[in-house]
């Protein structure tokens, strides 16, 4: 029975960045892995992608700095994925906000973190285009931006050279456990593999039904705005502003969550998209005369309190999940971490904050999964 | 609510535009036609044929309010986000009528391009602004019968002019050389200056006039939900409707006329615009005698479509699967496929080759679509090809992902615009 599939040692399901990383860093220690995705490999919009580091509590950015340092090796590895280390500021425009980011860079420097606190003379000199307002800065030199796309696309070429299988477009996963291992159907192909990574919380939403697992996850739509090209102008990751090389701008406020369901009147969408103009107009005025091509609303699940979520769910079934942005940033690590774990048996230093057993009412030991509870805006 | 609710909102003035504004408007219906251009008419009053017909339904407008050079970028049910006058605005009504036609668009080869490679609208629309005058030539125009009046029409202005058809069109003087053929290439450095037949030698060319096929512009009915079907006798996606011109998807109330809802002699889109703003009326409660009309209505448009487009609307109206023949459209790998992006068809194989089998996978990975044209021009070559590729029919290909706006839109008006206070009336 079991040899009726081809046999992998790890099918990982979901060809995000996550699951291309977790695929790559596997290929690479020899571990021939199965990629399996039922659309084509994409990391999300097809537009720069902030990689934000300084974002999240300490032991957050602890890992993301761990990421950012791989990320320029990783792009001289697999090829060009539109990553820049561009620097990232959390801009203050009153008083009331510079004391906030003021507390929030001492904290991060006492903990050894590389987030300063930027002077208003000292912001405007990194960043000239910035308003007259602006009051001071958070500053992360590992911010950056990247094509989050391109990433998982070269990650997933990158996996396949070593050795590794794609099973892409397959249009349809089901998943069942047998003896010593999963047996996997994609589209037309089935597939046996001793373990299985779910790497994507869409892919949950599908496969933890047929295997009895299951995680909280919440539902992020959020609209941005994608400019003309004009005359770079912006060099800094500001406030989810970024300027691509080429001169578009992406619009994209950190705040602009939930915008609810289907839009019944078109008055709710000139109103999101005014509060992005105006907030990127307050911030950066050079934006001012671009006009706005592209106002996507974006939709993409993520465990329920925004982190991602690594670890072990049972013996063999492990989770390395995350949403679109926290995904970008986060993959190299996750990746590594998953591949650790799994030729290792043992998980790199750090990673327990995201083990999804933090989701259980009384935690039943680390790396362990819940099956219940899932809450679906 | 600062002003009385309007009844109907049609949105495009071409002949099924102008003709559903001045039904609505003689039954007494509040109406407002939306215009992107200045000037009233759409295809009609650019390429020769139907300008007649147009002047007529313009005199029957009467008092209906029309906003001209105002491009609709966005909707939500029956409510339509505008830019006029440089200003955001909102209006709602009882009813929609899209009527948003169907432009011309270019089948790519290399070095189309380049400026001067127009299509024949493009032209038409060139030679009404008077921006081409007797230094504008050589010109060489690709046109079939009644099109290659646009030939004699540049002779007339003293521009040298080869005419690229398979036999001579009745009316165009023998003054004008035609030679068999299609084109094959554009070549010159910053605009054209020669063109390449497929089977021919190089013409001397600074003006490159294309007969291309039309294409119903549906992103409006696309993005307020409506499900597409591929039909290629209606000219490619047209929304699924119903015999009254209301397409299906989740908003009542909102109905499809003209070339958008499949391209169709001038007439036959007139005819269909009466009918859906019939059909408006009498949802509104405005229509007396409502069956005698609607199929009075119904029997017109049969009257003036052409016998195989009015068998393929029909058959749509009764619900007809989409077409499955696998088309397979190619062109030499350099030709840049989407303008704006300068996405070549090589780079389309080796992205599809790779595993990006969707436009939107292709647009990920190659940016093509992601213009200021928003698949405007490069989306029916791009999927005739993929049907090709994929061996899949083209109707069963994803058509892209829409999202608003669907016209550039400026920053500047939208800070300006006060929160929640922009003109609506619903």
């Amino acid at each position: 029975m079991i040899d009726r599939g081809r046999g992998y040692e790890v099918a990982v399901l979901g060809a995000g960045c996550v699951g291309s990383s977790v695929a790559y860093a596997l290929a690479r220690r020899r571990q021939v892995p199965v990629v399996i995705d039922v659309g084509p490999p994409d990391g999300g919009m097809p537009f720069p992608a902030a990689a934000v580091v300084q974002s999240g509590t300490a032991a957050d950015i602890r890992l993301a700095v761990r990421s950012a340092e791989r990320l320029p090796d990783l792009q001289d590895a697999v090829g060009p994925f539109g990553y820049r280390r561009t620097g990232g500021m959390t801009v203050a425009l009153t008083d009331a906000e510079a004391e906030t980011g003021r507390a929030r860079a001492a904290q991060a420097g006492a903990a050894g973190l590389p987030v300063v606190w930027l002077s208003r003379e000292e912001t405007f000199r990194r960043e000239p285009g910035l308003s007259e307002r602006v009051a001071g800065a958070v500053y992360c030199g590992y911010d950056g931006v990247a094509d989050s796309s391109a990433l998982a696309r070269r990650l997933l070429a990158a996996a396949v050279r070593f050795g590794g299988t794609a099973h892409v477009n397959c249009g349809y996963i089901g998943v069942a456990r047998q003896t010593g291992g999963f047996r996997v159907r994609a589209g037309r192909e089935e597939i046996v593999a001793r373990r299985l990574v779910i790497a994507s919380m869409d892919t949950l939403a599908v496969v933890g039904r047929q295997l009895g697992v299951d995680l909280p996850q919440r539902i992020r739509r959020r609209r941005i705005c994608v400019t003309e090209r004009v005359a770079p102008s912006l060099r800094h990751l500001v406030n989810g502003i970024r300027q691509s090389s080429s001169g578009e701008f992406v619009l994209d406020p950190p705040d602009s969550l939930d915008e609810g369901g289907s839009v019944e009147n078109v008055r709710d969408l000139v109103e999101a998209l005014r509060r992005i103009a105006t907030a990127a107009v307050r911030l950066v005025p050079a934006v001012e005369p671009a006009r706005i091509l592209h106002a996507p609303l974006w939709v993409s699940a993520e465990p329920a309190d925004g982190r991602p979520a690594v670890g072990r769910l049972e013996d063999d079934l492990y989770i390395a999940a995350a949403g679109t942005d926290q995904a970008l940033i986060h993959c190299p690590v996750i990746g590594e971490a998953v591949a650790e774990a799994i030729s290792r048996n043992r998980w790199p230093e750090g990673m327990d904050i995201w083990a999804p057993g933090r989701f259980v009412a009384a935690p039943a030991g680390a790396g362990v999964g819940v099956q219940d509870s899932t809450e679906r805006p | 609510m600062t002003a009385p609710e309007r009844h109907l909102v049609i949105v495009g003035a071409g002949p099924a535009g102008l003709a559903a504004t001045g039904e609505a408007q003689a039954a007494g219906a509040r109406v407002l036609l939306i215009e992107e251009r200045p000037v009233l008419g759409g295809r009609a009053v650019l390429v020769p044929g139907a300008r007649g017909l147009t002047e007529g339904l313009m005199r029957n407008l009467g008092s209906a309010e029309v906003w001209r050079s105002t491009p609709v970028w966005g909707i939500a049910r029956r409510s339509l986000a505008v830019l006029r006058a440089q200003r955001v605005e909102t209006v709602a009504a009882a009813a929609v009528i899209l009527a948003t036609g169907a432009p011309e668009v270019l089948s790519p080869f290399p070095g189309s391009t380049l400026p001067g490679v127009l299509t024949l609208e493009a032209a038409w629309d060139a030679v009404r602004a008077g921006r081409i005058g007797a230094d504008a030539g050589p010109a060489v125009v690709v046109a079939r019968g009644e099109h290659a009046a646009l030939a004699t029409r540049l002779a007339e202005r003293g521009i040298p002019v080869t005419l690229v058809a398979p036999d001579r069109p009745n009316g165009v003087p023998s003054s004008i050389p035609v030679v068999p053929g299609a084109p094959a290439e554009a070549r010159g450095t910053g605009a054209v200056e020669q063109v390449v037949l497929d089977d021919g030698p190089a013409h001397p060319c600074r003006l490159f006039c294309i007969e291309s096929p039309r294409v119903p512009a549906v992103e409006l009915a696309r993005l307020a939900g409506c499900p597409c079907i591929y039909q290629p006798q209606l000219g490619g996606f047209v929304p699924r409707y119903d015999p009254t011109m209301a397409v299906h998807g989740p908003t009542p109330g909102l109905f499809v006329a003209g070339d958008a809802a499949g391209v169709d002699t001038p007439r036959a889109a007139a005819e269909s615009g009466r009918l859906a703003a019939r059909a408006a009326l009498r949802l509104l409660g405005l229509l007396e005698e409502p069956d005698a009309k609607m199929a009075d209505a119904r029997q017109r448009l049969a009257a003036a479509a052409a016998p195989l487009r009015h068998a393929a609307r029909e058959a749509l109206m009764l619900g007809a699967m989409p077409d499955e023949t696998i088309d397979a459209w190619t062109a030499r790998p350099e030709t840049i496929v989407c303008a704006c992006e300068g996405v070549r068809l090589e780079a389309l194989r080796e992205a599809a080759v790779a595993g990006a089998v969707t436009p939107d996978a292709l647009a990920s990975q190659t940016r093509c679509g992601l213009g200021e044209c928003r698949w405007r021009r490069c989306g029916p070559p791009v999927l005739r090809w993929l049907s090709g590729f994929l061996e899949t029919p083209v109707g069963r290909i994803p058509l892209p992902t829409l999202w608003p706006p669907l016209r550039p839109l400026p920053l500047a008006p939208l800070v300006r615009a006060e929160s929640g206070a922009e003109t609506t009336h619903d």
